[in-house]
């Protein structure tokens, strides 16, 4: 059915017609969420105060794209969310190395990963280290960032998540861009051959 | 070719959006032309889409389940909303609560000196009626009847009867505190003009003069009306007792203008402090019942 009809029968109330829109785009509330938090319960609770947000304001909604609309919302949960925690920061979990005695505060080396393959091993570090320079950038390039460079949205559609003009997305996408490539200068060793970066080189 | 190394954020953001391709033709061939000319450009484009394609790497996970809503979740979703509007109504009138306590705090002697003000032009309004309403009861004539003049000098018609003559109170009033006698020297002698028609008069005058009261030598209260004759009678000034003196404070009635604006300080304060736990303690009790 068309999603146009969808989006009718849930102004009138109709809940059944509103999950069909959440089963559709679900993956992808979920996945900027996810990357905005880095935490998959804070991700799990913003994605769905979204799409309740969502249905009690869906007379709101005024046409175009409804993933825009239900994405920008999902942003605004978890920069709400985000807030929240730069407030209440929570208590990671850490241990000392036993060679060094520095502290090791990453969860992740926690994982017994003696019986996973070398491959598995490495993408994950390599996801965390990524996920640790996105971690690190302002909001507003965070959501840029992913939107674009992760999920693969274009700069029109993102600029209409971002509620901002293309110009400033074009120039928070490069800076995130820039930041993150010197982060990942740290892990260069994580990083596949190919997308190994030159560390001598400065802009 | 440029000499410096150094890209501007300009630069940057062309070169990151040419590997988007979302430039312009115009700006594409701008950065073309900057790729050829710049040295530092091609590596930097380069390191741009190495961290592109390092992002690209990041898996898109899995949802962890289904987020479909129910009807139940979206009316109990609701009620943080109320909640929050309740702790919000809460704090507002704390705060109002807080500012009229302080306000009655801090500020407790302008409500007594109102008090007091009114209580002092209370008294004084009420001492100046007296005063009007005394002034405009009847004034008591107090006629001073001279006896028969003894023979000799120095006997003249002047204030006081010398000792014999006959005062007369009408109103059987008290003999008033000032007295101003006709005359004003030791003798008694009078004007020469008043004497000589008094003198005739003296002879005609019967011992006892009570039907015909003279107002000559009166001092008249505004009053009073002039005399229409000139015998001897002495216009009293009315005893002090019975003039408009503030007998008591006590008699004064207390006013009543501060009872209504301290009842109603005291319901802004009753009525606020119950809103606020009102609001706060639903507030507590919709958050309680959400979790």
């Amino acid at each position: 059915m068309d999603e146009a009809i969808f989006i009718r029968n849930a102004k009138n109330g109709d809940v059944d017609a509103f999950n069909h829109l959440v089963l559709t785009y679900q993956e992808q509330v979920f996945n900027l969420a996810y990357r905005m938090l880095n935490n998959k319960m804070a991700a799990q609770d913003a994605t769905q105060n979204t799409f309740i947000n969502a249905f009690q304001h869906l007379k709101s909604f005024r046409g175009g794209s409804f993933r825009a609309w239900v994405l920008r919302i999902a942003a605004n949960n978890s920069y709400d969310e985000l807030r929240r925690k730069k407030c209440k920061p929570s208590q990671p979990l850490t241990v000392l190395d036993t060679e060094t005695g520095e502290e090791m505060d990453d969860p992740i080396w926690l994982e017994d990963n003696r019986n996973l393959p070398e491959e598995y091993i490495m993408k994950n570090e390599l996801e965390e280290a990524i996920q640790r320079c996105i971690d690190q950038l302002p909001k507003n390039y965070r959501a840029v960032v992913i939107l674009v460079d992760i999920q693969g949205f274009g700069y029109q559609e993102a600029s209409r998540i971002a509620r901002s003009p293309i110009g400033t997305i074009r120039s928070r996408l490069a800076r995130a861009r820039q930041r993150i490539q010197e982060c990942l200068q740290g892990f260069q060793e994580l990083l596949p051959e190919k997308f190994r970066l030159n560390l001598g080189s400065k802009l | 070719m440029k000499k410096h190394t150094q890209l501007s954020s300009r630069e940057l953001k062309l070169l990151s959006a040419y590997l988007d391709d979302e430039l312009s033709k115009k700006d594409q061939k701008r950065v073309e032309r900057l790729l050829s000319d710049h040295p530092a450009a091609s590596p930097l484009l380069k390191k741009l889409w190495q961290v592109k394609s390092a992002l690209k790497l990041l898996p898109i996970h899995k949802v962890p389940g289904n987020f479909t809503i129910t009807a139940e979740e979206v009316s109990r979703s609701q009620i943080p909303a109320l909640a929050g509007v309740l702790r919000f109504a809460s704090a507002v009138s704390a705060v109002l609560l807080a500012i009229v306590l302080a306000f009655d705090f801090i500020f407790p002697y302008r409500l007594a000196a109102s008090e007091k003000g009114l209580s002092r032009s209370g008294a004084e309004t009420t001492f100046e009626e007296k005063i009007v309403t005394s002034a405009e009861e009847e004034v008591p004539i107090i006629t001073w009847q001279p006896a028969a003049p003894p023979a000799g000098d120095g006997y003249g018609i002047g204030g006081g009867d010398s000792g014999t003559g006959n005062l007369d109170l009408q109103n059987e009033m008290p003999i008033p505190d000032i007295l101003i006698a006709p005359s004003d020297d030791q003798t008694g002698e009078i004007p020469s003009v008043a004497q000589e028609e008094t003198t005739a008069e003296k002879e005609q005058l019967p011992q006892v003069v009570e039907e015909e009261p003279q107002a000559d030598g009166e001092i008249y209260s505004q009053e009073s009306k002039s005399p229409e004759d000139e015998s001897g009678t002495i216009l009293g000034i009315r005893p002090s007792e019975s003039q408009g003196t503030i007998e008591s404070f006590d008699e004064i009635s207390e006013p009543v203008a501060e009872v209504p604006e301290m009842i109603s300080t005291r319901l802004m304060e009753i009525v606020l402090a119950g809103l606020t736990i009102t609001t706060a303690l639903l507030a507590g009790f919709l958050c309680k019942r959400k979790k």
